[in-house]
């Protein structure tokens, strides 16, 4: 409604009054019942049909709103354009009435002839070979031709018009379609290159790393603490390094904007504040050497969970074993794809 | 999932960059009003001066409602046209409602001069 306020200045000049609303109504319904029943609903149904629409919209817009106001306007005119027709209509048949009238008078009228001989004689014809009547009657069918020939040309125009746009309407819409479909191809393509890449990069840590994709916390990549370390030692194997230049080459295949979190743990031999620095250590140690290799130091994050969170039993030396490890998680949000 | 939300946020981010507003352009009814214009024109409606009138507050309503659009105020414009073209049909109407009422009185005349001149 408050965009409606815009239009009023624009049309100041054609505007009705600006009084009460349900004036307009009532002067709206006043003319569309005058011409609803006058000859016009004979003559011009299409202007008293418009009239009534224009009408119900006034009426069915709140009172005394814009809306009410212009429906209200566009009635009157309307109907104002109904009678207008009526008008016209009996202005033609006057016009007609009398041009058929002048041909008559015309026809009956005496010829003024000037005879070779000098004599002027005075001649009454009123057969249909008189000249002058076909020549009227010959003007008469010409204007017609001439009003036929513009509607024609004006009815081709309009045809013309409307094709030219929906044209440009149809085009403007496959242009659309097109780059939405190479928006969507794009994605498509992004999406399968990032996948590949991903497989690809799981396939290299598969060697040497246990990988479960199913973990609450998202893509966990488990390194068994032999790999890496001596019994009790933070210090990276030479072998070790070897590994994790993989690792490192994997990550960075995973993603650019992902984070990982780096978990040290221990079996439960030893005192658990020993073990929970431990694993700490090896973290750091872990998380210093992917950084040497190019994982940005902010995405990479390193934690020492000591003895607390074993994945197998403490009691025997296979499931210690299990225990002593180096976890990678890399975070749900970042696993599905970039 | 993924894949089917990444795509309808791509969809959404170009139908959303296409429709700035929330009413369509009322590129129909603006055609409209200039075909209702031009056939005001060629029905001779600056002859007359009620016509002219109405002709002239077609042609300024085409003009604003096109400088709405352009600042895709849709919305407005489509009721400036509502306008536009009504006072372009009256201006045609009122036209050629002139044109014959000249033509009768003409015919008129030549009416009283023949019975002038004595004739039938």
């Amino acid at each position: 409604m408050k965009r409606f306020s815009l239009l009023l200045p624009l049309i100041a000049a054609c505007a009705t009054p600006v009084g009460i609303a349900s004036r307009d109504l009532v002067e709206a319904r006043a003319m569309y019942q005058r011409a609803a029943t006058s000859p016009a609903a004979r003559v011009a149904p299409d202007s008293v049909a418009a009239a009534r629409v224009a009408l119900k919209r006034a009426e069915d817009a709140p009172a005394a709103s814009d809306m009410e106001r212009h429906y209200a306007f566009i009635a009157k005119r309307r109907a104002q354009l109904a009678m207008l027709k009526v008008d016209r209509i009996a202005a033609e048949r006057d016009a007609q009435a009398l041009h058929a009238d002048l041909q008559t008078r015309t026809a009956q009228a005496p010829q003024v002839v000037q005879a070779p001989s000098g004599v002027t004689v005075e001649v009454t014809t009123t057969t249909p070979a008189n000249q002058q009547q076909l020549a009227t009657q010959v003007e008469v069918q010409k204007k017609e031709i001439d009003r036929l020939d513009r509607e024609l040309a004006d009815t081709r125009r309009q045809l013309s018009e409307r094709k030219d746009l929906a044209d440009a309407e149809s085009k403007k819409l496959k242009d659309q379609e097109a780059a939405l479909q190479a928006q969507i191809d794009a994605l498509q393509a992004d999406r399968t290159k990032a996948q590949q890449e991903r497989d690809q990069a799981l396939a290299t840590l598969r060697a040497f790393a246990s990988i479960n994709e199913n973990d609450d916390r998202g893509l966990v990549i488990t390194v068994p603490a032999e790999v890496m370390f001596r019994f009790g030692s933070a210090r990276l194997l030479p072998r070790a390094k070897e590994k994790l230049d993989d690792l490192a080459a994997a990550l960075n295949r995973l993603g650019t904007e992902q984070t990982f979190v780096i978990e040290g743990h221990t079996d439960s031999r030893g005192s658990a504040e020993f073990n929970r620095r431990l694993s700490k250590r090896r973290a750091d140690s872990v998380r210093a050497y992917l950084i040497e290799q190019g994982v940005s130091r902010d995405r990479i994050i390193a934690r020492g969970r000591g003895e607390d969170d074993p994945v197998a039993s403490n009691t025997d030396p296979e499931g210690r074993a299990n225990n002593r490890r180096v976890e990678i998680v890399v975070t749900p949000s970042v696993v599905g794809g970039r | 999932m993924r894949r089917t939300f990444w795509i309808g946020a791509i969809a959404s981010a170009v139908f959303a960059s296409a429709c700035a507003t929330a009413s369509p352009p009322p590129t129909n009814t603006l055609v409209e009003s200039r075909i209702a214009v031009r056939a005001a024109e060629d029905a001779g409606a600056a002859n007359d001066p009620e016509a002219a009138h109405y002709l002239a507050l077609a042609r300024q309503q085409v003009a604003d409602a096109e400088r709405l659009m352009r600042g895709h105020q849709d919305w407005t414009a489509q009721r400036v046209l509502e306008r536009a073209k009504v006072h372009a049909d009256l201006a045609r109407e009122r036209a050629r409602y002139a044109s014959a009422r000249a033509d009768a009185e003409a015919t008129q005349q030549q009416i009283a001069r023949l019975q002038s001149e004595g004739q039938p």
